[in-house]
């Protein structure tokens, strides 16, 4: 299917390849996307709303992070995307431009994605610390910085 | 919107398996418990605004960083 967007053009996406989000994100009427990775900048997959050619967010994998990141998520919680086991399910995380260049990553609502049956959702975490606004690369203290 | 006066200890049913008890009222604070299906999100409304908003920011990013691009840095 053909999907116009004001980022990238229009872009041809096979049907499967489409993400529901049966309970909306947060902040948008759209509730279905695509996943789309542009060459020479592999690491950023755009989550592109099929419904709304301007709406589109930076995702990273969690991997990128450089330290462990296991979200606490209730079996229950991913009922909606008909999986109760975690390694169904693809983790993501919504990146916004930071100071300097960098990134603002939300840790503290992951995008959990289920490619197999096209559904996806976000999770906030309550009570677990993580910032909605984690700078990356992670700022150096200025303790550990080399003494002059 | 539907206004309801309630008492502690009273409660609120909405549909077949939601249920809002009103736990204690001190001062300007009510205190509440809520019984919901554990599918059923419950969020305080401040972080709902907290989780659009930064949604939203995000959608208004256009380029990708460099420290992301291909054989950038780290």
């Amino acid at each position: 299917m053909k999907i116009e967007t004001r980022r990238f053009g229009e872009v041809d996406v096979p049907a499967q390849d489409l993400v529901t989000f049966p309970e909306g994100l947060p902040g948008f009427q759209c509730r279905r996307y695509v996943l789309l990775t542009r060459p020479g900048a592999e690491r950023v997959c755009w989550l592109q709303s099929a419904e709304n050619s301007e709406l589109a967010m930076m995702t990273v994998s969690p991997s990128l992070l450089g330290f462990e990141y296991e979200p606490r998520i209730k079996p229950a919680e991913t009922l909606i995307l008909q999986t109760e086991n975690l390694p169904d399910l693809e983790i993501r995380l919504i990146a916004a431009e930071g100071p300097d260049g960098g990134l603002l990553l939300n840790l503290f609502a992951p995008l959990l994605i289920h490619r197999k049956v096209g559904l996806a959702k976000q999770v906030p975490l309550v009570g677990s610390g993580h910032s909605p606004v984690t700078p990356w690369p992670a700022p150096i203290a200025s303790d550990n910085l080399p003494q002059p | 919107m539907l206004s309801l006066a309630r008492r502690p200890g009273q409660k609120i049913r909405i549909g077949e398996d939601i249920v809002i008890i009103v736990r204690e009222v001190r001062g300007r604070q009510v205190k509440l418990g809520i019984d919901a299906p554990p599918q059923v999100s419950v969020l305080r409304e401040e972080i709902h605004e907290e989780l659009c908003e930064t949604n939203r920011n995000a959608a208004r990013c256009d380029a990708v960083p460099a420290c992301l691009l291909d054989g950038g840095h780290p």
